[in-house]
């Protein structure tokens, strides 16, 4: 039962590897435990888009680490991507999904800019994404992060279509699509409030009352 | 004129006696009898322009056989010559792009980029079981980190140099000619203008870009052709994006107006000359 970070901290559910290693490489590991994280992302639509909100702290277990870390980033021009979670994976999952939308770019049928039909829409990330975390969980080895997926669907001729979209995805890969999100103590502590008082009426709840009503649970 | 390879052509891993290696010499030939393709490095971006002849009237032209792809977002490369194994450099490029900025989590630098795939097109050059790329690949790119835009050309030989302009294929002596007259040498328009010469901007090189490929298309003798063009440049965001349709068009409509004002001219000296 060793503790050493060699053998993935406590080892009883680090993958098993050959006893008669060599001793120059290290045996792969899964990730048991995260070890920089980000706590929780807020999304919610509103008449006209969706917005998401998260603070921009990446703790060290009780330290507060980063103080001004990124947890919400773009893919393309369709969709956002936030998460919580393990700060290493969110890096990991951004660089994927930017290295799809270049090559969706390289790769499009038209070379020019007013035809964005080649970009995935925000339900094609999350759909995407759905199968990564589902892939990763099933060889034990989870990207640990609860990821809010947001922005447009796209309409059947493949321009982005007005229709805002709001999913999550998380650690073990279960997709879930709503109209309010929350990952995290979020989901405890905002989530209830926030539905309460906007689930049926998001369609009217305008740009800016929803920012401020975001703001409001992030602090 | 060209020697005979008399057997010292047959592989591309053989020298002649004379210091030639005629495979390479041979893939140069495929390019030179292709469609035009041309680069022009502008004070404000670069402009790719590709001369695509439509083999049939049954072609899609819009999406089907592309010269020009992009393989980065600002980069971008156009090939002429056998566009299968352009594809092949195409798909390297884009390769060798996305590795490096997932290695070293910068954009490629242009020159890199040029370099890369000039070690690449030459390896093909001395394995006896390969055979040469038969195209030539123009690479428009542009550096974030230095805010640097500039054109290189790949050869089939694995030669790459940097230039103001380039031309490839078919019509490329007398496209290098025109492009020499044109504003695009910084040294030469500081020394020629009154003080005051200014390099040539992306606007404008779209124009004489389509010029030169409309003067050198003969109605006659060739088939239709299709203009693909693109650019990198301040107003795209340094993007590498096709230039937009309408841009082209009058690009085109100026191009034949400026053809035919020239040859118009021309024959009215012809007629002076008749009558003396």
């Amino acid at each position: 039962m060793s503790l050493s970070l060699q053998s993935g901290g406590t080892s009883s559910r680090a993958l098993p590897h050959p006893s008669t290693s060599s001793g120059l490489t290290a045996p792969a590991e899964a990730t048991t435990r995260p070890i920089t994280t980000g706590t929780s992302v807020l999304g919610i639509k509103y008449n006209g888009g969706v917005m998401l909100a998260a603070d921009t702290l990446c703790s060290y277990g009780s330290l507060a680490k980063y103080k001004n870390a990124r947890r919400l980033l773009p893919i393309n021009s369709r969709t956002l991507v936030g998460a919580s979670g393990e700060y290493s994976d969110l890096q990991s999952i951004s660089d994927l999904l930017r290295r799809n939308a270049l090559e969706d770019r390289c790769t499009a049928d038209s070379l020019y800019e007013e035809e964005t039909e080649s970009e995935e829409c925000a339900k094609e990330v999350w759909s995407y994404l759905r199968a990564v975390m589902y892939n990763r969980r099933n060889k034990m080895n989870p990207l640990w992060n609860d990821v809010v997926v947001a922005g447009f669907k796209q309409d059947a001729d493949g321009t982005t279509s007005d229709e805002p979209f709001l999913g999550i995805v998380d650690k073990i890969g279960t997709a879930y699509e709503d109209d309010i999100l929350a990952t995290g103590f979020g989901s405890y502590l905002a989530s209830p409030s926030f539905v309460k008082s906007t689930r049926r009426i998001w369609r009217r709840v305008r740009h800016v009352p929803c920012g401020g009503l975001l703001e409001d649970s992030v602090l | 004129m060209a020697s005979s390879g008399s057997g010292y052509d047959l592989s591309s891993s053989t020298f002649s006696p004379d210091g030639r290696i005629f495979q390479v010499e041979y893939a140069h030939k495929a390019v030179e009898n292709a469609g035009t393709a041309l680069g022009l490095r502008c004070s404000d971006g670069v402009v790719l322009a590709v001369e695509k002849p439509l083999i049939t009237k049954m072609l899609v032209k819009e999406t089907t056989g592309r010269r020009v792809h992009t393989v980065d977002e600002y980069a971008g490369v156009a090939i002429t010559g056998f566009v299968s194994d352009g594809r092949q450099i195409v798909n390297r490029a884009r390769e060798e792009a996305s590795n490096y900025d997932e290695t070293y989590g910068t954009k490629i630098p242009p020159r890199t980029l040029a370099n890369r795939l000039s070690a690449y097109v030459h390896y093909f050059t001395l394995h006896g079981a390969l055979r040469p790329f038969g195209c030539s690949t123009l690479i428009a790119a542009y550096d974030p980190a230095t805010k640097h835009h500039s054109l290189h050309m790949v050869e089939p030989s694995g030669v790459t140099y940097e230039y103001y302009g380039a031309a490839a294929g078919r019509g490329r002596q007398p496209a290098r000619t025109e492009m020499e007259k044109l504003a695009i040498n910084p040294k030469q328009v500081a020394a020629s203008g009154d003080g005051e010469g200014t390099l040539i901007t992306c606007a404008e090189a779209v124009k004489q870009l389509a010029k030169i490929i409309y003067s050198l298309h003969d109605e006659a003798k060739d088939k239709p052709f299709e203009l693909e063009m693109s650019w990198l440049c301040e107003g795209s965001g340094w993007k590498h994006v096709g230039v937009p349709k309408k841009v082209i068009k009058e690009a085109t409509v100026w191009a034949k107006k400026e053809i035919e004002e020239a040859e118009g001219e021309e024959s009215e000296e012809e007629d002076d000359e008749m009558e003396e």
